[in-house]
């Protein structure tokens, strides 16, 4: 049920403790971004990005798509973090207190990040999204099933094509990144 | 429950802020790839939300989503060997210290 | 046609081999002569104007370059230059026929002639008439017959090859192959015939005043072109066709001899010449045998196509039979000259060192091969074998063949032909006067007028060759005053003009680039301070310029 007016008559008590959730998680994802954005310590980063991350597979649980939310944790929480873990400690220059954690251009950013937020949330609050009437029931969320399908059948094209991405990101990463050979 | 569309929104253009001012700021090379992973996800937020609340039968906005959390993935590998491969050789992962596109 | 050029050809090429040993090009010599060969069979084998043409200058080609293969000779370029410029006159009206017919028939094969000749309307008669132009040029005819004597400043087989056997073979060949159109046209038959006899009568009575060899024969051989050509202009190309290959035969072996007796003595003078059938009695014997062919002594081949054409020319007038006539009388008189010259009574004046001596087996078989071939002949066209050369030919069937003529003429015939070698061995050979002094001395300008060819290669030196030069001199000092003098002041102009630009350029135009690139100096080193090389800058003023974007778009909607 689409809460757009603030006198809906039909908020239960259920509803209030699943708002309060919903709330919290929204709070707990962005303070997990502001911390990965804002720490000296890289690692420290690292575990807020982890919680943003976390906070938006939740999020997709309150959408409904709990096969997006499984591979959020699988494939972000638990590959693209790690791998980014193991790049701080390679790169070894985790905290020194000495260099600053901004540029150069921090004020001038923080101004425009700001007015993207503002502008953007702005937009959102204030836009008249087109809604069904209240009347219809919700529409269903996707089921598991129609999703697979749908990815096997009339997107196998682009789905084939990831795969053909990550096979390349996979080589060219090791070319990349393998020791190159002593000149002597 | 349905979440409430606007606060949601709301929620990404927050991740997407936030993410914007990490990846203009940030020193370290690393953080930045950590804060561009931020703003594709407050995308992915988007993109599934809508999907709910339009009902698309087929799921595309959960297959756009799950494809960029592919690209990312891609994309972070890659970035990451950029890093290793440019600390190797400079012993420095700043990004402003890293000028070899001036002209 | 084919057959005289491969087999002619072929003997001649045979006898090069010995002739030209030792030559420093030789092998550039055999290369000319093969594409000789292709070239002439090109022509022979041609199925259409266009393609025969293609070969015709071929030929042409490869005769400058053969005639003038001595090159370092003055007198051989020279008459390579002569030949070819000459032949052009003549190339130019055959394409100029061509393109008559292929304007007014629309059609080049030579099947059906006749027919395209009915399409060419009043067209006809002119163009037989141009492609006969051609011809004459190339079998060197009346008024283009003077490159022919100077070619024998090439090799002598090459002399054979181009005068006996193909070359100007090729022009009584056209005329053959295109009879067709000449035949419903007696006006251009008689310019054929008209022609050819002056052409004939002319060169065998200056050939009977040559003393060079060589010279002699290319005479000859004009004065024998000249005689099929009457023989085609009377309406019959088999006489003219079988002249022409028993023609080729005996020719080729006259020229074959000759240069077998120049490669001995190592000159051309028949007056300094004489008892060689001595020391050659191969060459000897199988030059008098092809001079009494081209005397025409039956039963040798020249016999028969001579007579062949004489009966043709009975049927045209007296007049041509009398000129006909005449010219046997002639030919049989000067080739007796030369050969009691040559190689009778006692050896003349012969230098120390020189041995005269037999040529090699190499030259002497094509000899004794070519001597076979011109006394055997001329038997395919007689009645004697079925007249098998006719049916060959498959140009002329029907009674109008079969009939013999008046028996008379034969008889004639070979009663100018002895008559002719008497009167020659009893001249040369013998040392008697043929006239009282009284009257050799009135006619003594008529000797001097034939000994010099009638003068025409004054004339033409006169008339055309000085003129022409005179006024290339003329348009030269023409060039030089008038044309390069306007050439130079314009240039002057056109120098103080550019000093006037030069000056507007430095100033204006140049101040204006200047100014221009200064500008664009400057802008570049102010924007190169946005150009941090910072990914995070750039990235900055990405974001600043889509917020700005849609900041726009939004205020605009």
């Amino acid at each position: 049920m689409f809460a757009m007016s603030p006198g809906n008559p039909s908020i239960g008590p259920l509803d209030l403790a699943a708002r309060a959730a919903f709330y919290g998680v929204a709070c707990a994802t962005l303070i997990g971004a502001a911390i990965t954005v804002t720490a000296r310590n890289l690692f420290r980063a690292a575990l807020g990005l982890a919680l943003a991350l976390f906070g938006v597979a939740v999020l997709y649980l309150f959408l409904e798509a709990e096969f997006l939310a499984v591979s959020q944790l699988l494939i972000y929480v638990g590959a693209i973090l790690t791998l980014i873990i193991f790049g701080v400690m390679l790169t070894a220059q985790i905290a020194s207190p000495t260099q600053p954690r901004f540029n150069r251009q921090a004020g001038i950013s923080l101004a425009l990040a700001l007015a993207v937020g503002l502008g953007l949330g702005w937009i959102f609050l204030t836009s008249g999204w087109p809604s069904p009437s209240p009347k219809e029931p919700p529409p269903a969320p996707v089921p598991l099933s129609a999703l697979g399908r749908s990815l096997i059948s009339i997107y196998l094209l682009p789905f084939e094509l990831l795969s053909i991405l990550l096979l390349g990101t996979l080589v060219g990463a090791i070319v990349i990144a393998r020791k190159e050979k002593d000149p002597e | 429950m349905i979440v409430p569309l606007p606060q949601l929104l709301a929620v990404s253009a927050g991740l997407f802020a936030i993410g914007l001012f990490g990846a203009l700021t940030r020193k370290n090379a690393i953080g930045i790839l950590m804060s561009i992973e931020l703003i594709l996800n407050s995308a992915n937020l988007n993109l599934v939300a809508f999907n709910r609340i339009w009902g698309e039968p087929s799921g595309l906005g959960q297959v756009m989503a799950l494809f960029v959390i592919g690209t990312a993935a891609g994309g972070a590998v890659v970035g990451l060997a950029l890093i290793l491969t440019i600390f190797r050789h400079r012993q420095t992962i700043s990004a402003d210290e890293i000028k070899l596109l001036k002209g | 046609m084919c057959l005289v050029v491969t087999v002619v050809g072929w003997l001649i090429m045979l006898y090069s081999i010995g002739y030209m040993g030792g030559d420093p090009r030789f092998s550039r010599f055999f290369a000319y002569l093969s594409l000789f060969f292709f070239a002439m069979l090109t022509l022979v084998l041609a199925g259409d104007l266009l393609l025969l043409y293609i070969g015709w200058e071929g030929v042409g080609l490869c005769s400058y370059l053969l005639i003038s293969f001595w090159f370092e000779k003055p007198a051989a370029a020279n008459a390579g230059k002569k030949a070819f410029l000459t032949t052009r006159v003549g190339d130019l009206g055959l394409l100029a026929g061509i393109l008559l017919i292929a304007k007014r028939a629309g059609d080049l094969s030579l099947t059906n002639l006749a027919a395209k000749g009915a399409a060419l309307g009043g067209w006809a008669p002119a163009a037989a008439l141009l492609i006969f132009w051609g011809a004459a040029g190339k079998s060197a005819q009346f008024p283009l017959h003077v490159w022919l004597p100077d070619a024998m400043e090439g090799p002598t087989p090459v002399s054979a090859l181009i005068h006996a056997a193909t070359m100007v073979a090729a022009g009584v060949y056209l005329v053959a192959r295109t009879l067709p159109l000449f035949l419903p046209n007696p006006n251009a038959l008689l310019a054929v015939a008209t022609i050819g006899g002056i052409t004939s009568f002319f060169a065998a009575t200056i050939a009977c005043t040559q003393t060079d060899l060589k010279r002699i024969l290319a005479y000859s051989t004009i004065s024998q072109l000249g005689f099929m050509m009457m023989g085609l202009g009377a309406g019959s190309a088999f006489a003219g066709i079988f002249h022409l290959v028993t023609h080729a035969w005996f020719k080729a072996l006259l020229f074959l001899g000759a240069g077998s007796v120049i490669h001995a003595v190592h000159h051309q003078d028949v007056t300094r010449m004489g008892g060689l059938w001595r020391s050659m009695p191969v060459t000897a014997l199988t030059f008098t045998v092809a001079a009494i062919a081209m005397a025409g002594i039956p039963p040798l081949s020249g016999f028969w196509s001579k007579e062949e054409i004489l009966r043709r020319l009975a049927g045209s007038g007296p007049p041509f039979l009398i000129l006909g006539l005449s010219i046997a009388f002639l030919t049989a008189f000067y080739i007796t000259r030369a050969v009691v010259l040559t190689f009778a009574g006692k050896p003349h004046v012969i230098p120390a060192n020189a041995h005269p001596h037999e040529s090699p087996l190499v030259m002497t078989i094509p000899l004794i091969l070519l001597m076979l071939g011109a006394i055997g002949i001329g038997f395919i066209g007689t009645e004697f074998a079925g007249h098998r050369f006719q049916h060959f030919l498959g140009i002329e069937t029907g009674a109008a063949h079969q009939e013999h003529g008046p028996a008379w003429i034969q008889l004639a015939a070979i009663g100018v032909a002895v008559g002719g070698i008497a009167l020659a061995i009893l001249r040369y050979g013998l040392g008697r006067q043929l006239a009282p002094a009284r009257v050799r001395g009135s006619l003594s300008w008529a000797y001097r007028i034939v000994s010099n060819k009638y003068y025409i290669d004054e004339l033409y030196d006169r008339l055309i060759i000085r003129p022409v030069l005179a006024l290339a001199r003329s348009a030269f000092s023409f060039d030089a005053g008038v044309i390069d003098g306007a050439v130079n002041e314009t240039g002057n102009a056109g120098l103080a003009l550019s000093r006037v630009k030069g000056w507007i350029d430095q100033r204006i135009v140049d101040g204006a680039v200047n100014a221009a690139a200064a500008a664009v100096g400057r802008t570049g080193a102010a924007l190169r301070l946005i150009q941090t090389g910072l990914v995070q800058n750039y990235l900055l003023i990405a974001a600043a310029g889509t917020l700005t974007l849609f900041a726009v778009l939004r205020w605009l909607s």
